[in-house]
């Protein structure tokens, strides 16, 4: 059954990732540009779905991952003259140790105490790179296009900027997130983390240390929103503290419920919605706030347990 | 061995273990009778860790549990079966029972011993658990249980909820387990079922170990179960 789930599972998800490979040569260049930023919070928001959508624990800090990993990636850009290679592992690894020490401190806590922390920490990194501002450009940001090498293929010269190199590198990010859920969730890891996220006392009772799990959790999910954020960073040329603010920090909890948290696909289209949807009534109205509110209102009436979640529930039960 | 030796647990300010003294030896089955407050499923947190023990301990063999935390002491081979099952019902009975092989490392022959006492749930284990009947879940908490391979296995009112020819399942499990040399101790309000799978009953009333008997004796002499649990009918 397991088997025929993962089979089923990744077919579909091939599925998704083909059509996504195709509609590169089919967009107008706009649409391009918009689905290669979609890949990459989408990206983002994957990552975001292990803490929530499978170990049960809400993060108001998620900022901090994504722009330390930006960060990170652009000032060693920067400063250092890294190349892209090295600016991505940089930032991975800053975010790994960042999400550790994080982890640490913040996994003591639980419930709402956990999200506080959460918020505090996340608004303690951003308050700190504005603090920092001539080592950071604070609020202003900087742009990484005068910095930045270019990719060599086949000894041709690109811009990582360059939309299909932009749109590709994206989509070889989200493939690579959806492959590695997946294959996390139908591990015995995976399991666990579920069981931590249905019922953390029992999971103990059951003899599983969850707080190295919760941290694992916690790690893998900061970790890989770094990356998202280091890959943001060499594809769009450009670092600053919008993505470190509090808004960021919510924006993938909202794509991760929309899309079916617990669900690996669900934030891909819970992201993919939210972006167009915010795109297409901000072009009709400036209170487009208030109509994509009463938007994921009826959304979540339709599909209480996401869009995903609610198809897994009545059709789709192989769906990890 | 399983001792509990003069243990005293609460929860916060409230002391609700007071003293309280006891064994159980492997492929035994000690049934825990009182009324309800009386503390016995308190002595089954205690042991499990779950309830602060601030006097006395609680050790298996060389280890005292009492000193470890509560994910390490299924490790050393206690199973617990909680009031109410208590399975993850968003996972499927085979993934229930996985999650119960892996904290041990326990081989498949280990998922094969447990699933042939409810041979039942062979035909049930790609279903999610949150959809079986009640005494399917019951069968599922306690192969899982079996599953860590425990050498005690600490049981809180399994009956409880169940259909009669469930509960009759339930009782028939208990006592090939004993013949497996799992040592039990036994939480449970069915009383007739409790003496007819105990070797020996220990009393429990206002946190208090206050007696022990064994079903014979008590067929001969049942004001025990009287004065402790309110039952009048003799012991059959």
């Amino acid at each position: 059954m397991r088997k025929k789930s993962l089979i089923y599972s990744l077919l579909f998800q091939g599925g998704i990732l083909l059509l996504l490979f195709i509609l590169q040569f089919i967009l107008p260049t706009y649409h391009h540009s918009s689905v290669s930023k979609i890949m990459v919070l989408a990206s983002y928001a994957v990552a975001y779905n292990f803490l929530l959508g499978y170990t049960g624990l809400m993060s108001l800090g998620h900022a901090m991952f994504f722009a330390a990993g930006m960060y990170a990636a652009g000032l060693g850009i920067y400063y250092l003259e890294l190349s892209a290679l090295g600016a991505l592992l940089f930032g991975a690894a800053f975010t790994l140790v960042i999400s550790l020490l994080f982890g640490l401190f913040a996994l003591r806590t639980s419930g709402v105490s956990f999200l506080i922390v959460t918020l505090m920490f996340g608004q303690t990194f951003y308050l700190s790179i504005l603090y920092f501002n001539e080592f950071t450009f604070g609020q202003d940001g900087f742009s990484l296009a005068k910095h930045l090498g270019k990719l060599v293929i086949f000894n041709k010269e690109y811009l990582y900027s360059n939309p299909d190199v932009r749109y590709n590198f994206a989509l070889i990010l989200l493939t690579a997130y959806l492959l590695i859920s997946t294959l996390i969730m139908f591990s015995p890891v995976g399991r666990i983390l579920i069981a931590i996220r249905e019922n953390e006392s029992r999971t103990q009772l059951l003899g599983y240390n969850v707080y190295y799990y919760k941290l694992f959790a916690l790690v893998l999910s900061g970790t890989f929103s770094g990356i998202a954020g280091a890959m943001h960073a060499l594809l769009f040329t450009y670092v600053g503290t919008t993505f470190a603010e509090i808004h960021h920090s919510i924006s993938p909890i909202l794509w991760t419920l929309l899309g079916g948290a617990g669900t690996v696909i669900g934030p891909l289209f819970g992201t993919g919605i939210m972006y167009y949807l915010v795109d297409i009534i901000s072009g009709i109205t400036s209170n487009y706030q208030l109509v994509v509110g009463a938007v994921l209102i009826l959304m979540i009436i339709w599909f209480p347990m996401g869009i995903m979640g609610t198809l897994r529930q009545k059709w789709m039960k192989w769906l990890p | 061995m399983l001792k509990i030796d003069k243990i005293s647990s609460r929860y916060a300010q409230v002391q609700v273990l007071k003293d309280v003294s006891l064994e159980v030896r492997e492929g035994e089955v000690l049934g825990l009778l009182g009324r309800n407050g009386a503390g016995k499923s308190t002595l089954l947190k205690s042991i499990m860790g779950l309830v602060e023990v601030n006097a006395g301990s609680i050790s298996m063999d060389d280890v005292i549990l009492s000193e470890l935390q509560a994910h390490q002491i299924p490790k050393n081979g206690i199973g617990y079966v909680p009031q109410g099952r208590r399975l993850f019902s968003e996972l499927t009975v085979e993934e229930n029972l996985k999650m119960g092989l892996l904290v041990r490392d326990s081989s498949k022959d280990v998922l094969e011993w447990a699933l042939s006492l409810f041979p039942v749930l062979k035909t049930r284990m790609s279903q999610k658990s949150g959809t079986l009947s009640g005494g399917e879940q019951q069968m599922v908490a306690t192969a899982r249980a079996l599953c860590i391979q425990p050498k005690f296995l600490l049981m809180d009112e399994p009956s409880e909820g169940l259909m009669p020819s469930m509960i009759e399942t339930i009782f028939e499990t208990i006592e090939k387990l004993k013949n497996e040399n799992v040592g039990v101790l036994l939480v449970e309000q069915k009383i007739e079922g409790t003496l007819r799978v105990s070797d020996r009953i220990v009393f429990m009333e206002n946190g208090f170990m206050r007696e022990e008997s064994d079903p014979q004796a008590l067929a001969e002499n049942p004001e025990p179960l009287a004065k402790y649990v309110g039952v009048k009918a003799h012991a059959s």
